[in-house]
């Protein structure tokens, strides 16, 4: 399987869901016959996730846990019904780099590896076109705060709202709410938090609870341009006040114009 | 160069747009972009960034607009050298005090690798305008180049207007063959600026030239020459392309960043120069320039002081932040919420030397598949010469992130 076949494997042409799954992990993708460093890390060890509605129900599910253990999350999704829509958008470093995983910021390999592992599967299971999405997004793509250390490969991510289908596009797929499924050890992001703000403001609600379906308090972020102002500014004096070692966090815009 | 380009009448009607792709070679092409070419936001909310047509213009037409762009870049590379002589002008250009204090130093400045422009052109009833020059960090290499090129071999009678990305990196990558390493630096986190990173490094890999894509904090300085530093050990480049913001530097922890503009020996793209002319204040300083702007002033907008804040100022008139780069910091009542504009004449008022107010101009529309839009041809230049067009369609009259990717051709 080339890194053209992994991608239609996840993201599917025929699929409403497709356009959204993030290609930057799948570019990077080397046939894992030939692997050019030693992967020493331990065994994934499966998250149920017993609290999903049924597919029937017509809800998006947003599944947030740390590294590989969200795509095999996924799978057991997709066995019931879901699309999963990987918006992974950490990068592996390009192998010639030789730099191995402990060295990176973000393990994005075994996040590539567990998707490459599972495509059969996912293949196989012959979703149809109007399954319900599954949103999958690493809880430790930014690392959880910790900072990162000179030299270290810098793979750090983070989820706009533009990185969604908006609330009127659910709508029109006949989805009716959104149920946020995060990992339980670790807070909510407020990039999250901010990229999916606008849903419950356009009538997409968003019920939020942990992977065994214990509800979760959620604040979302004052809108308008006054929260946003906040929230840049909160970003960007935090950013330097912690010393996470450079940003990756929120600024205000993108480098290129 | 000593003669001003005229401004070239923009004769949209004589353009046109090829009809829309098929729907499977549509999305070959975006499969392609995304997993070879490293375009990974074709997808921005609900929107394919990528048009599934191209905008053809007459070859005249766009042969004037690149002669537009070469008189504009000799022109801001001449600016450029006098205001680096010149700190007297800098506290008026906006620049954040800990970037000037830099700039101020008694060392050289760090010698220059390639010095690349994007100057956004657009069609008025009054001729071309633009908007402005994205001098220090220009994007979208991939769009008018891969992409571009893509389209021109799905449009018979056309032709590609150019490929910035390999005009760039023969620039940076020096004589073929040469042995190279390029340090590319883009923020962490940010895709959207990793991609751009991640596909000049693919081109400079494919000519030979080894990259080495890292962040600003991870580069060390010993006798003025650049290194990236890697666990356990530290790695020379003979060049570094920074696709980071000049005014974003005063965020790093480290404090030898300023080498990147002052006392390095490592040649960087683009250089401190970029940062000066970067701020959309520049032309408040053309009266106290020795350097001629003719072409400038024929193409830019009257541009002023923004410091009134009463109801009725700045009327006809956008506000624009001195340094931001994505449309998000530009102001108007025609496109802005009533309380954004409010906020943002405050602000102006408050620091107007932050700030200016420029003529808004009506951009015409051009007729697509997609309905009428507002065009906006951004042309690069590389070490002064016109090289490609990265072309954008707007629904709405400002060009922002929000805005779609067009391939732009011209008739073979």
């Amino acid at each position: 399987m080339d890194e053209k076949k992994l991608f239609e494997t996840w993201a599917p042409s025929a699929s409403p869901w497709s356009a959204w799954a993030k290609p930057a992990p799948f570019a990077h993708f080397t046939p894992p016959a030939t692997p050019l460093m030693p992967l020493t890390r331990a065994p994934v060890n499966p998250i149920a996730i017993t609290c999903a509605p049924a597919a029937a129900e017509r809800v998006a599910v947003i599944l947030v846990l740390s590294g590989a253990a969200t795509v095999h999350a996924a799978l057991a999704l997709a066995r019931v019904g879901y699309r999963p829509v990987p918006l992974f958008n950490s990068c592996p470093p390009a192998p010639e780099y030789g730099v191995p995983p402990h060295e990176c910021a973000v393990d994005a390999r075994a996040i590539l590896d567990a998707l490459a592992a599972t495509a059969p599967e996912l293949a196989a299971l012959s979703l149809p076109v109007d399954a319900p999405p599954a949103f999958l997004i690493d809880a430790a793509r930014m690392r959880h705060g910790a900072p990162v250390s000179d030299g270290e490969f810098d793979n750090r991510a983070v989820v706009f709202a533009a990185d969604f289908p908006s609330a009127g596009f659910l709508r029109g797929q006949s989805i009716r709410g959104a149920a946020l499924i995060h990992d339980t050890a670790v807070e909510v992001g407020e990039d999250l938090r901010h990229a999916l703000r606008h849903w419950p403001a356009d009538g997409i609600s968003i019920a939020a609870m942990t992977p065994d379906g214990a509800p979760r308090e959620i604040t979302w972020p004052r809108g308008g341009f006054w929260g946003e102002l906040r929230q840049r500014w909160r970003a960007l004096v935090s950013l330097r006040r912690n010393a996470r070692g450079g940003f990756g966090d929120f600024v205000p815009e993108a480098s290129g114009g | 160069m000593n003669t001003t380009a005229v401004a070239p009448d923009c004769q949209v009607a004589a353009w046109h747009c090829t009809a829309p792709l098929a729907p499977e070679t549509r999305r070959e092409i975006r499969r392609h972009l995304e997993l070879a070419c490293c375009k990974w936001d074709a997808q921005v909310g609900d929107t394919d960034t990528l048009a599934p047509f191209a905008l053809v213009l007459p070859r005249a037409q766009h042969a004037a607009l690149a002669h537009a762009a070469e008189h504009l870049a000799a022109e801001l590379l001449a600016a450029e050298t006098e205001l680096l002589a010149r700190p007297e002008l800098w506290l008026a250009l906006g620049l954040p005090a800990r970037v000037r204090r830099v700039f101020e130093g008694a060392e050289p400045w760090t010698p220059t690798a390639a010095r690349v422009i994007r100057f956004d052109f657009h069609p008025t009833d009054d001729g071309w305008r633009i908007s402005e020059a994205n001098g220090d960090v220009p994007g979208g290499y991939i769009e008018a180049s891969d992409f571009t090129d893509l389209l021109a071999a799905q449009s018979p009678g056309t032709k590609s207007t150019g490929d910035p990305t390999a005009a760039l990196v023969a620039a940076l990558g020096g004589p073929a063959g040469a042995p190279r390493r390029i340090a590319l630096l883009a923020a962490a986190g940010y895709g959207s600026d990793q991609q751009v990173a991640a596909h000049l490094g693919a081109a400079l890999r494919r000519r030979g030239v080894e990259p080495i894509l890292t962040r600003p904090e991870s580069l060390r300085w010993e006798g003025g020459l650049a290194r990236v530093a890697r666990p356990h050990r530290e790695i020379p480049v003979d060049a570094i392309f920074r696709f980071y913001q000049g005014e974003w530097m005063i965020r790093q922890r480290r404090d030898d960043w300023h080498r990147l503009f002052r006392g390095g020996r490592t040649p960087v793209c683009n250089p401190a120069a970029a940062v000066l002319t970067e701020s959309k204040r520049l032309p408040l300083l053309w009266p106290r320039l020795d350097t001629a702007m003719p072409t400038w002033r024929e193409f830019l907008p009257h541009t002023s002081a923004a410091n009134a804040l009463w109801p009725g100022s700045h009327r006809g008139r956008v506000l624009k932040a001195a340094y931001g780069n994505t449309g998000e910091s530009v102001f108007s009542p025609g496109w802005s919420r009533p309380r954004e504009w409010l906020a943002a004449r405050a602000a102006a008022a408050l620091r107007p030397g932050r700030w200016i107010a420029q003529a808004r101009f009506r951009t015409q529309r051009v007729a697509t598949p997609l309905g009428a839009m507002h065009p906006c041809l951004g042309v690069f230049t590389v070490n002064g010469r016109a090289v490609g067009t990265y072309g954008r369609l707007s629904a709405g009259p400002l060009i922002d992130f929000a805005a779609i990717d067009v391939a732009v051709l011209v008739a073979s």
